[in-house]
């Protein structure tokens, strides 16, 4: 019951770990991609609009007109609710430039849970999203600190413990995805409540515009979910864009639909405290 | 556009040049079934004398799509007079690779290439035959995007088709396209390639045909190459001539929904693939 919480950190986690893993497929094609200059991309990115141009596009219309698009055609799960979420027509919506305006600098993480539902029986709705800011002149290259692989020895976070390892690594499996990373999740304590939950999920990781290594999307569903006795839905969409020179944004949004098996509060607040953790451990991993 | 009529008009014009000596040849494979030396101011037929009888051949794989390119109905197509034409007046050693076909299927994460390329070297195709071929196709290729690795064997105890099968040779080759975050597309494909002469009796034509030995290859659904060759038209059996070498290659591969990498990769290849056997057989 209590493993229901776990997972759900478990998959913001992932989330993040995986968007962080975009890689580009175009090792000698410098990224067509430009940058304001540093005065406007400060104003830019304190407003939450990012400067970056993709092919002389702004970066925002390259993820909200082409990725639900590449997304889809990979046919995992249905995403289209949590691009709803951050994408509104061609632009951003004000939660995704909140939260990249809010991106994590360092200091004591904030995760916004921006959605509690609980219906019948318990089931929980819960969504969590926050942002980190990296110092990765693109998000491809934070492939090469395999992400995933930090999460194996646990992320432990006041009262809760997640441990998720990689049960498998594939490249290029196909639909424009330059890797697809198995996951096992390990919940081991919900904000002091020591439960056993394992569950799996995929996570793969697209470029959105072939030969740009600027702009990237992983996704991240679960595995077997008609057998998960915990969740109904676990999904998560972590964008990576580069953002002013030589930083990088990694935003993740995960929604969870839960089982009946956890009180509530307990369940939000021990994804918080996870979420917390990994926003921690990402980002010292990535500015060591 | 103006390229294309461009070639087409010289390759015409040539055509019409050759189309004297395409009588004379002609008439003596009837009468004598080979054609006499060329005296100097025309050149031997050969496409017309290679197209009729490339299709006899009894080869180990069905490539009458890429054959079809440069023979039809036992006759040349005008493709293959442009690169006939196109081989005698170019500078040595340079090679235009041109992409006749590109097919993307964005549904099935597949990509088709049909590729040809021409050139022409001195040596007769007598010489072109004798040469390991094999080898200047197979070999290590590297770039900052692609690493192709290549090997090949000769099949010492597969007996021969034919009195025109001159050799078999297996080739395995290993194809790595990089990322920038050490994540690789890797792929791997093993092929046959089959040298015959085409015409009994005749020197100067030669036929090579590479073909995909896997029986299930994810990456790759088709890997033909054809390697025509045939003298250039100033001698026959008589030591006199180089060679035109013609070759056709189609890929049919699993992008893996990166169908501009993949035609990178493959356009790349092709070059270098040209290239190592021009090197090989420039002398």
């Amino acid at each position: 019951m209590k493993n229901g919480i776990y997972i759900a950190i478990g998959l913001s986690l992932l989330t993040i770990t995986a968007s962080c893993a975009k890689k580009s497929f175009d090792g000698a094609k410098p990224a067509a991609s430009t940058t304001a200059s540093d005065a406007s991309a400060a104003t830019a990115a304190s407003n939450g609009t990012l400067p970056t141009l993709i092919d002389n596009r702004v970066a925002e219309e390259v993820l909200c007109q082409d990725g639900p698009k590449v997304i889809s055609a990979a046919n995992k799960d249905d995403f289209s609710g949590l691009f709803k979420l951050i994408c509104e027509g061609n632009t951003t919506t004000p939660l995704f430039k909140d939260l990249i305006a809010k991106a994590y600098k360092g200091g004591e993480p904030v995760p916004q849970v921006y959605r509690m539902d609980v219906g019948d029986l318990y089931i929980t709705t819960l969504g969590v999203a926050y942002a980190i800011k990296a110092s990765l002149p693109n998000p491809s290259l934070f492939a090469e600190l395999k992400p995933h692989d930090i999460f194996a020895s646990g992320i432990k976070e006041a009262n809760s413990e997640l441990v998720i390892k990689v049960e498998g690594r594939e490249n290029f499996p196909g639909k424009r995805a330059v890797e697809k990373v198995t996951l096992n999740y390990d919940l081991r304590n919900a904000n002091g409540a020591g439960i056993f939950d394992q569950r799996r999920t995929e996570f793969n990781t697209y470029l959105l515009v072939e030969g740009n290594r600027d702009i990237t999307v992983s996704t991240e569903h679960l595995l077997d979910a008609e057998k998960n006795r915990n969740y109904h839905t676990a999904r998560g969409l972590t964008i990576g864009v580069k953002g002013e020179e030589g930083q990088t944004y990694f935003l993740f949004v995960t929604e969870l639909v839960i089982k009946n098996q956890i009180d509530p509060p307990r369940m939000k607040q021990t994804i918080t405290e996870l979420n917390r953790g990994v926003m921690k451990l990402l980002y010292n991993h990535i500015n060591k | 556009m103006y390229k294309d009529y461009g070639l087409t008009v010289t390759a015409g014009l040539i055509s019409l040049s050759m189309g004297f000596g395409a009588c004379k040849a002609k008439k003596d494979i009837v009468t004598q079934e080979a054609p006499q030396s060329a005296n100097s101011a025309v050149l031997l037929d050969y496409p017309s004398l290679y197209c009729e009888h490339v299709g006899r051949l009894k080869l180990r794989t069905d490539v009458s799509k890429e054959l079809n390119i440069f023979c039809l109905d036992g006759k040349p197509t005008q493709q293959l007079l442009d690169f006939r034409s196109k081989s005698l007046s170019a500078e040595p050693g340079k090679i235009d690779i041109v992409t006749l076909e590109i097919e993307q299927n964005d549904e099935k994460d597949s990509s088709r290439f049909v590729i040809a390329w021409s050139f022409h070297v001195p040596i007769r195709p007598f010489v072109v035959k004798s040469r390991p071929i094999y080898e200047y196709i197979a070999r290590t290729y590297q770039t900052e995007t692609i690493k192709f690795t290549g090997n090949s064997q000769k099949r010492k105890d597969d007996p021969l088709d034919s009195g025109l099968h001159l050799w078999s040779v297996d080739m395995n080759y290993a194809l790595e396209v990089k990322g920038t975050s050490g994540i690789t597309l890797n792929n791997t494909r093993k092929t046959q390639y089959n040298l015959y002469q085409v015409q009994s009796g005749n020197e100067e034509m030669g036929f090579g045909v590479e073909h995909l030995v896997d029986g299930i290859n994810p990456d790759f659904t088709r890997s033909t190459m054809l390697n025509l060759s045939f003298n250039d038209g100033k001698g026959y059996n008589d030591g006199q001539g180089g060679a035109v070498v013609v070759t056709v290659l189609q890929f049919e591969v699993n992008n893996q929904g990166f169908p501009a990498t993949a035609k990178q990769s493959v356009l790349e290849i092709a070059q270098y693939i040209a290239n190592g056997m021009y090197e090989g057989l420039k002398q």
